[in-house]
């Protein structure tokens, strides 16, 4: 089973992912002949508080995304509609790049303005994995 | 799936504002029980009312013959005495056929224990003659007036609307678990994340690119819900309906093959959706760009 280990940083649990069009758009493309975008690559941040995963608007605005489906999270003043888009998303350790990434290619993500990274990683995609937390040693591990 | 009729009548309870509900008090004191089950039906008349109220409105949206239960009226029962449930409903006939029975409804307080077993004696006593095929009996209370083992009942099948249970299916109106006593939505008990029913699914963003969708949506999710497309997933495409599918990858297939690069809505039709628990980075940003929008309003 593939894993990744690496350190519990100030700023949380991080990863280095790639966010890209939903897997079946590029296959489409692919076919198409029509230019596939790149990637958009960064940071994410491990979050067990939140049920689904999530990309900066930066992101969003980087590969044209378009908002497929809606859900609804409990807001301050009551229920609050939430658009999602749907992108693949590939975590991996940039400075090991040989290790086998894990790869999500249909992910249904919501949009984050003023964040700090790139994506989050929410309980959508951690509950296929296992996610070990090594809190004296401050370092975590993923296996998938 | 739930019955139309009874669809109706939880939409219409839940419709309901507390406050008209309550208007006439909403529990018998000690004393008022040794009078007779029919003298006492007086404090649950103010809900009646406001029940009837809004019921009034759903058919004058045409919700019932939406739901294939054809024009509906209430009217008197010729066939039998005084004592009858509070609101008998009556299919009119059409193409000269005549009008037929559709069900009754029967309104009592937990409070009124008494009336609440005369009104299901009296409710399985109409059902057989002179014969309504739907036989409804609301009762309206705290969750703490429950006896123990649930809402009374009188037969197996009888149509008893209680807590997390509507005859004939799961999800629905309850007792009111509040101080007030008056009926509200309560999500089926499933012990995992909080649930919202469809009537108060939040408006989209008018910025959001899926708002016509969404909109849509709201109007018409009730409609489909109706005919019996419960957890099939539905593709919406403007205010248009593209097809719906039994998964959700055959309707992300289909959005793949028709709007590869278009917004569209692809929803789960559920009665009760489950409301999400998002991070709080999500909410910190929402909770800014309300606030800036705000500020640029005000």
């Amino acid at each position: 089973m593939p894993t990744l280990t690496l350190p519990i940083l100030s700023a949380g649990l991080l990863v280095d992912v790639r966010v890209n069009l939903r897997a079946p758009a590029l296959s489409a493309r692919q076919t198409a002949g029509v230019p596939i975008p790149a990637s958009v690559t960064g940071r994410a941040i491990l979050d067990t508080g939140s049920d689904v995963s999530g990309i900066s608007s930066a992101v969003v605005q980087q590969l044209g995304l378009v908002s497929t489906t809606s859900t609804q999270t409990q807001g301050v003043g009551g229920p609050v509609s939430v658009d999602l888009h749907r992108v693949s998303l590939t975590v991996w350790n940039a400075t090991q790049p040989h290790l086998p990434p894990l790869v999500v290619p249909d992910l249904l993500v919501m949009e984050m303005a003023h964040v700090p990274f790139e994506a989050l990683i929410g309980m959508d995609v951690l509950l296929e994995c296992r996610l070990l937390l090594d809190g004296p040693v401050r370092t975590f591990t993923l296996e998938y | 799936m739930t019955d139309p009729f009874v669809a109706l009548v939880i939409e219409a309870l839940n419709l309901m504002h507390p406050r008209f509900a309550g208007s006439h008090g909403l529990s018998y004191a000690p004393e008022e029980a040794a009078e007779p089950p029919a003298a006492r039906k007086a404090r649950e008349r103010g809900f009646v009312l406001e029940f009837y109220a809004e019921f009034r409105r759903l058919w004058d949206r045409a919700e019932p013959v939406r739901r294939g239960l054809g024009h509906i009226v209430t009217q008197g029962e010729p066939l039998a005495g005084s004592r009858a449930p509070d609101l008998l409903f009556w299919k009119l006939g059409e193409h000269g056929a005549a009008d037929s029975r559709l069900a009754a409804v029967s309104f009592a307080l937990l409070s009124n224990p008494s009336a609440v077993s005369a009104d299901l004696a009296l409710l399985a006593k109409w059902r057989d003659a002179p014969g309504y095929p739907r036989c409804v009996s609301v009762l309206l209370g705290k969750l703490a007036e429950l006896p123990d083992g649930g809402a009374p009942r009188r037969r197996r099948d009888e149509c008893v609307l209680r807590r997390g249970e509507v005859a004939g299916g799961a999800g629905g109106t309850a007792m009111n678990p509040t101080e007030h006593g008056a009926a509200v939505r309560t999500p089926p008990l499933t012990g995992e994340r909080p649930m919202i029913h469809y009537t108060e699914l939040p408006a989209c963003s008018p910025d959001s690119p899926i708002a016509t969708e969404s909109a849509f949506y709201r109007r018409e999710v009730s409609r489909l819900l109706a005919e019996g497309h419960e957890g099939r997933w539905v593709l919406i495409k403007g205010e248009q309906v593209i097809g719906i599918w039994n998964t959700r990858a055959e309707a992300f297939a289909a959005v793949d093959e028709r709007y590869p690069d278009d917004h569209v809505l692809v929803r789960q039709l559920l009665e009760w959706e489950p409301l999400l628990h998002l991070s709080t980075w999500w909410h910190r940003a929402h909770a800014h760009s309300a606030d800036s929008q705000r500020r640029a309003a005000g």
